[in-house]
């Protein structure tokens, strides 16, 4: 465990380009089977700031923290205002509406990315900043490592990244490994969630969706240069293109689970932590040597 | 994200705050009819449109239209067999109080200022109606 | 008083466009002289406020009349604010031509 005496945590991201092939079971069972064989200090963050729903799995949990996660949003003074529409040319995201001949100036809340260019752009110190809540983070203490954290993004805003950047600048100093549980797809939030991951674990199905999807995720994390494994789970369903098509581009298997029915039915309780079965732990013995095992 | 509800366009409200059924002491409860669903019933049984047109008129699709067709009648029979207080409620609606239509072009348009002439600015047709 | 029509070409023979910030071109129809002009939409394959740039064209123009299947929001709001008269027309296979001989009629 030489790595973990650092002090920067270990970051693992579990993420996947399907939706639904079990990013948050693998994530919730990996914090538990890493806090049981690995460390106690694990962390798990759920970086799915849409739809956050990590919390489901453990009920006795108890609430520690909460904080608002705040946006910065420009706001014109027409009085200063000279409508050389300079700020408009520059936002990217066609967030200002300025219209000289009638003198009006409005930015538009819920087109701006609050990327504070237009502040640049004006000469005349026109534009102001103002905070607009954009959702909030939650800590919770659970039974397993050293607890949970959640990013909730508010209904209706579009910046899931800046949530998720907020949930990533907490502080977690006594977490030796923290789990992110992205969200699926291959879009900016992944990007965000797994840009400062140590490791990426895939999670995929056997079958030509999650074959497809996983692809491009690979794709994009060859991009990024990351260390990535594959869990393949519900094996024994759909076909062997996975194994294929990880076994072609030389990238590790860390674990197959197999499809098991009363799982399913277990993860549909939100019982997965409780009665564990021997061969799930099994599972996740290989997984977790595994990934020690391509992280050195 | 969950998809945002798109708001339906209800382009008559009802004009009623309540209907209360009479003759029985024991009334009780209320369903809520959302102006969505009022103005699925009213384009479907009052104005005898199909789904797909009423769902146009709405600003929605034929499925989504169904949907809320179908909440309606449930509510509204619940209530005629359960002897419940109608009340009408804003719901997912978006009024175009402001606007008129033309019974010649089908033009819908609004009258932004006060003064303006009450005739359809497409065809300068005189037959109006308005949506109140 | 200018009237705008949104169009999916830049001819008269072209189909009328249900949408407003995402209409191809403005048709700028000029009552007194009897202008046409076809404006390009530069914001139409944008990735959002494209209804909220096209209503500030319309009001830089100084348009008093837009003929389009729907406005959204954002352009709604906008538009309302310039008292700018919305027509909503729903018939997607008139052309450009019909809907200005129903004007000129």
């Amino acid at each position: 465990m030489n790595n973990l005496s650092k002090k920067e945590p270990f970051k693992i991201a579990v993420a996947s380009g399907k939706g639904g092939t079990g990013k948050t079971t693998v994530s919730v069972n990996l914090q538990y089977f890493i806090s049981k064989f690995w460390s106690e200090k694990v962390l798990l963050l759920d970086c799915d700031v849409e739809e956050p729903n990590d919390l489901i799995f453990f009920p006795e949990s108890e609430i520690t923290g909460n904080k608002e996660v705040h946006l910065l949003v420009p706001f014109i003074d027409t009085q200063k205002c000279t409508f050389c529409r300079k700020c408009v040319d520059w936002c990217e995201f066609n967030a200002i509406v300025v219209i000289p001949p009638v003198k009006f100036a409005q930015v538009n809340q819920s087109l701006c990315h609050s990327c504070g260019a237009c502040i640049v752009a004006c000469n005349n110190g026109a534009i102001s900043e103002n905070k607009v809540s954009i959702g909030e983070i939650n800590n919770y203490k659970t039974q397993i490592g050293v607890g949970l954290t959640e990013g909730k993004l508010k209904i209706g805003s579009a910046m899931q990244t800046s949530v998720i950047k907020a949930l990533k600048s907490e502080d977690f100093n006594n977490a030796e490994i923290i789990i992110y549980d992205a969200p699926p797809g291959t879009s900016c939030p992944v990007v965000t969630t797994v840009s400062d991951a140590d490791f990426v674990v895939l999670v995929t199905e056997p079958t030509p969706f999650g074959v497809y999807d996983l692809s491009l995720t690979v794709d994009l994390l060859k991009e990024m240069n990351k260390t990535t494994g594959v869990i393949v789970n519900k094996s024994g369903l759909g076909n062997n293109e996975v194994y294929e098509y990880l076994e072609q581009n030389n990238i590790p298997i860390l674990g197959a689970i197999p499809f098991n029915k009363n799982y399913a039915s277990k993860y549909a309780q939100g019982n997965i932590l409780k009665n564990i079965l021997i061969e799930t732990e099994d599972f996740y013995k290989e997984i977790i040597s595994n990934i020690k095992k391509y992280i050195n | 994200m969950p998809r945002r509800i798109i708001p339906r366009k209800v382009v008559f409200p009802p004009k009623f705050k309540s209907f209360m059924p009479l003759g029985d002491s024991k009334t009780k409860g209320f369903i809520e009819l959302l102006y969505e669903e009022y103005e699925a019933i009213k384009l479907v049984d009052y104005d005898m449109l199909n789904h797909l047109e009423a769902g146009k008129i709405m600003g929605i699709s034929r499925a989504t239209f169904a949907r809320i067709y179908e909440k309606a009648r449930r509510k509204v029979a619940s209530a005629l067999v359960e002897n419940k207080e109608i009340r009408s409620v804003f719901g997912n609606a978006f009024l175009n109080e402001n606007f008129f239509r033309c019974n010649d072009c089908g033009a819908i348009f609004n009258m932004p200022s006060e003064n303006e002439n009450f005739n359809c600015p497409v065809c300068k047709s005189i037959s109006i109606i308005k949506n109140k | 008083m200018k009237t705008v029509i949104t169009s999916t070409g830049n001819t008269l023979d072209s189909n009328f466009d249900l949408r407003f910030g995402r209409a191809a071109y403005f048709c700028v129809y000029d009552e007194e002289t009897e202008k046409i002009e076809f404006i390009e939409n530069i914001h139409s394959n944008d990735q959002g406020g494209a209804g909220s740039k096209a209503s500030e064209k319309m009001i830089e123009l100084g348009v008093t009349k837009i003929i389009s299947g729907d406005f959204g929001p954002k352009a709604m709001e906008l538009l309302d604010q310039f008292k700018i008269r919305l027509i909503l027309m729903s018939d997607e296979s008139k052309k450009v031509s019909d809907i200005l001989n129903l004007m000129k009629k």
